[in-house]
């Protein structure tokens, strides 16, 4: 049966939300504190030196930085682009104000707060209202950390990661490292000999986090790479729920992210890790954009723990992670909850990685991918049973959804099963919106793009119900902004 | 050296091809055979480095230090003086072409009387006649550019099957195309098949081992075209000695609502490693592939299926499922591709595994890769175990537990096998399938 519709009054309204322009595109004019571009050596001993770091920490950068140079860029992704320039690139950049470094928000550099301002992000009165503790990375250093006070009580410790080096070298030292080794892949590797800032934090056994621990990155300095290494320890009975979101200004060169996130899970702790990613994607032609490689993963290292990665990514020209979780301890669960959303030239290459281990270990992954325009969607996936996971068990679920007849999408599931008691399901489907669900929604009064809209939160909402609330509303606009546009 | 450009380095697998040289081929085929062995000097066989590979490892196939079979194996069997003997299914008359060690055996053949214009020889034969359509069918489909297994083929290229179906032939008798193999060497068996406009046909494709059952390597290509609306159903049957290794290349190409059922039965090599990639050219044109395959003992079984679709309003159907048990591994790669302009596509993909022992393994990837926007793709990919509910049933109807093992692992592969719908094959097949998983289901009480 054919639809009925009006294609011409639908185009411009698609129109006009298409030609929406990046909304958080400004540049902050702050003097920056940079290393000339390029990496050596020195560039290493420099950051290190500029961060006043151990001796331990500097020989762990270097021997990364050692094995960098002798590793070549992976190229399996389902992803193109033009070589990255490593040289070009500077890879050190701190607010000047970092010397005298803000005790409290009222000190903290007021062009900066109304940055965050404009993204939405109201430092004081998210966390007065919403009872986030923020650590703000702005470029690569850490300026304002919140609730601290409230959190040391219970003797968590949730601070930039240089700060950790320095107050909590031996948390730092003992874990740094021990799930994302230093040669671990060639961004890691880069990310290890460089790392500029990031997030630390430490649960002590049996705390239950009363608050979302909450890090807005944001890549501000034109050609600079952004470093961060997040490190989170949850010890023995411990619970914490962390929300990481990610924009950039507007660019025009691409400009790389490699960042490293570490989790790990003793016994019966509980870690969720939520992502929603909305950096620069480039403008319509593909030009700039964020080059977005990221190893994440974490390890459930005792019994009955559990990790559940969440992620919305709507933002990066190109997408590249692959959220994993190492499922060492008995019956710990594992889960990877995912909205990807590409649009215009945007690419996404993502996807999770579930290593049974343990014994009686379980994974879920669900992932929902949306492309529109010339988007490339791409869900690469490994779920590997080792010998010993008996009775493990995993259901992964992918499904496209395609809005536009030049957008892309692809599954790449790998499955490695090694033991016969355990029981591995994938599914996936791939279909456009269906005519007869259109016709049914405008039936009923409900404008095109309203009708739109509601199907793609509709196919995104096992994924955003897994987000925290706040995050939820943020990631469904985020969504309808991206997405409305890209119906045709 | 006759084959390659003087000085170059010579794959030991391509060392033999001096023995007969390039002699007798009419121009065109020495170029190509030439151009082939160049290639697959160029590559070399596959390696797990490459993503293709990856769970497959060939280097047994070289520490075997495989010779080719050569003509005189044929001109054994020519002589009718060897001990083969070929063994139809039962029950089944067909139209059969025997090919032993990689040579026509005329012998064991039964050409019968074929419908009007039906073509059903042997490449060699049909080469000394000039005959057009072998030429233009060979390669045509299975490039070896890329794929150093079908160089390698390519190189070896002088005998096989070819059946030619002109329009509107309707061959009724299957054509059944065996190759046998008696001896330790490596062969290199090719298949043509071309179905004009409208022509419909069964063809049978099988590997078995002669008596004495040696270790050997089989490399096969065949290429499949299929005209406007023809129809073929195609059973391959892999069935080779358990020592031997069995690696294979099946091209298909469809014009417009052409049909393709394909059945691929895998249970005997030590290694079996099968490509099948279907294009789906033309508008309307339908594919299904049906897979069933087996690992017991140390045996290693990858299927990679490839279906690509180009045009629009295709659909394509596939369900593979395999058994493992003892320390049998088994790979499964799907990919379906759904070009820009690919538009009303139709395609479903399944992987099923039943693991029958701790000690097996499967790697399992079905992969969609799609840039059109109105199609309805989905896959799924399942490995799992045996109902213990449905175990504890049959025993409670008095089986024991190795029987109620078989009848539920049977089960679990009928839906494929009774398909086939030639029913004294897929007999044969539960057969050959069945005694592995009942000892299987012993050695676990």
């Amino acid at each position: 049966m054919e639809t009925p519709r009006e294609p011409v009054a639908v185009d411009a309204a698609l129109n006009e939300i298409v030609e929406q322009e990046y909304r958080f595109g400004f540049v902050s004019d702050i003097e920056a504190d940079s290393a000339p571009p390029g990496l050596s050596e020195e560039i290493v001993r420099f950051i290190s030196a500029k961060k006043e770091e151990p001796e331990w920490l500097l020989e762990w950068r270097l021997a990364a930085y050692r094995r960098w140079i002798r590793m070549v860029e992976p190229k399996w992704a389902h992803v193109h682009y033009p070589p990255i320039d490593f040289q070009e690139i500077s890879y050190y950049s701190a607010p000047k104000s970092k010397e005298d470094a803000p005790k409290s928000l009222d000190e903290v550099d007021p062009e900066l707060l109304e940055t965050f301002e404009k993204l939405g992000i109201p430092l004081s009165e998210r966390a007065a209202l919403a009872g986030v503790a923020v650590d703000a990375v702005f470029d690569s250093v850490s300026v304002a950390t919140t609730f601290k006070d409230k959190l040391s009580d219970l003797g968590i410790v949730f601070c930039s990661f240089s700060e950790a080096v320095r107050n909590h070298p031996d948390l730092v030292r003992k874990y740094l490292g021990t799930v994302v080794p230093p040669g671990d892949n060639f961004y890691s590797t880069l990310n290890s000999a460089v790392f500029s800032d990031g997030s630390f934090a430490y649960i002590p056994e049996g705390v239950q986090c009363p608050m979302e621990l909450s890090t807005y990155f944001r890549i501000n300095a034109a050609k600079t790479g952004q470093f961060e290494r997040t490190l989170l320890v949850a010890d023995k009975g411990a619970r914490v729920s962390y929300l990481e979101g990610c924009t950039a200004p507007m660019r025009d060169e691409n400009q790389l992210h490699a960042a490293v996130v570490e989790l790990i899970a003793l016994e019966d702790a509980d870690i969720k890790y939520s992502t929603v990613q909305n950096w620069y994607p480039g403008d319509k032609e593909g030009k700039g954009g964020i080059y977005n490689f990221v190893t994440k993963r974490g390890a459930c290292r005792g019994a009955r723990s559990k990790i559940s990665w969440t992620q919305v990514e709507t933002g990066s020209a190109i997408t590249w992670k692959y959220p994993g979780c190492l499922l060492i301890g008995d019956e710990s669960v594992g889960e990877f909850y995912s909205v990807a959303m590409t649009n215009n030239k945007q690419q996404a290459d993502t996807g999770t990685k579930m290593i049974h281990i343990g014994k009686n270990t379980r994974s879920t992954i669900l992932s929902k991918g949306i492309s529109a325009g010339e988007g490339q969607n791409a869900y690469r996936g490994l779920v590997r049973i080792q010998k010993g996971a008996e009775g493990a068990r995993n259901y992964s679920q992918c499904d496209s959804l395609l809005l536009g007849d030049r957008c892309g999408a692809h599954t790449f599931p790998y499955l490695e099963v090694r033991n016969e008691s355990s029981t591995v399901e994938h599914e996936a489907s791939t279909s456009k919106i269906g005519e007869d669900q259109l016709f049914y929604c405008q039936s009923r009064g409900l404008s095109m793009e309203d009708a739109v809209s509601m199907i793609v939160n509709g196919f995104c909402k096992e994924v955003l119900r897994e987000l925290p609330m706040e995050f939820a509303v943020e990631a469904q606009k985020l969504l309808g902004v991206s997405l409305e546009g890209a119906v045709g | 050296m006759t084959a390659l450009a003087a000085g170059k380095k010579i794959d030991p697998l391509l060392a033999d091809l001096d023995r007969d040289g390039l002699a007798g081929d009419p121009d065109w085929l020495a170029k190509l055979r030439r151009r082939a062995a160049a290639s697959f000097d160029a590559h070399g066989l596959p390696t797990p480095k490459q993503e293709a590979w990856k769970y497959t490892d060939l280097s047994a196939i070289r520490s075997r230090g495989y010779r080719w079979g050569g003509i005189d194996a044929g001109e054994r069997a020519r002589d009718g003086g060897d001990s083969i003997e070929h063994t139809p299914f039962v029950g089944l008359d067909p139209i059969s072409i025997v090919f032993v060690d990689g040579v026509f055996a005329e012998r064991l053949s039964d050409l019968g009387v074929a419908p009007r214009g039906v073509r059903i020889v042997s490449i060699a034969d049909a080469l000394s006649r000039g005959e057009s359509w072998v030429r233009e069918g060979l390669s045509a489909l299975a490039h070896f550019e890329d794929r150093s297994l079908v160089a390698l083929n390519t190189a070896y290229l002088r005998d096989g099957a070819a059946i030619y179906l002109p329009e509107r032939a309707v061959v009724e008798r299957p054509i059944h195309v065996r190759f046998l193999s008696s001896r330790e060497a490596a062969h290199h068996p090719r298949m043509l098949f071309c179905a004009m406009k409208d022509a419909e046909a069964t063809l049978i494709e099988d590997y078995a081992p002669g008596a004495d059952r040696p270790a050997y390597y089989n490399n096969a290509v065949s290429e499949l075209s299929l005209g406007a609306n023809a129809r073929l159903r195609h059973i391959r049957i892999e069935n080779e000695a358990s020592a031997a290794h069995h690696t294979a290349t099946v091209q298909v190409l469809q014009r417009a609502h052409s049909r393709y059922q394909g059945f691929n039965i895998s249970v005997g090599a030590s290694l079996a490693r099968i490509d099948t990639n279907v294009a789906l050219n033309e508008a309307g044109s339908e594919a299904e592939l049906w897979g069933v395959y087996s690992a017991f003992g140390n045996r290693h079984v990858d299927n990679h299926t490839f279906v690509d679709h180009t045009e629009p309003s295709c659909t394509s159907r596939e369900t593979y499922k395999g058994i493992l048990g003892e320390r049998g591994r088994a790979v499964f790669n799907g990919r379906v591709l759904v070009r820009p302009d690919a538009q009303k596509t139709n395609a479903v993909q399944r992987n099923q595994n039943l693991l029958l022992s701790t000690d097996a393994r499967v790697d399992t990837k079905p992969e969609l890769e799609i840039y059109a926007d109105d199609v309805k793709c989905a896959h799924g990919a399942t490995v799992g175990q045996l109902d213990p509910a449905a175990l504890f049933y049959l025993r409670s109807r008095g089986l024991g537990v190795a029987e109620a093992r078989a009848v539920l692992s049977r089960a679990f592969v009928s839906d494929v096998l009774d398909r086939i719908g030639q029913e004294t094959i897929a007999k044969s097949l539960a057969l050959a399938l069945m005694p592995a998983v009942e000892a299987n289901g012993k050695e676990q009480a």
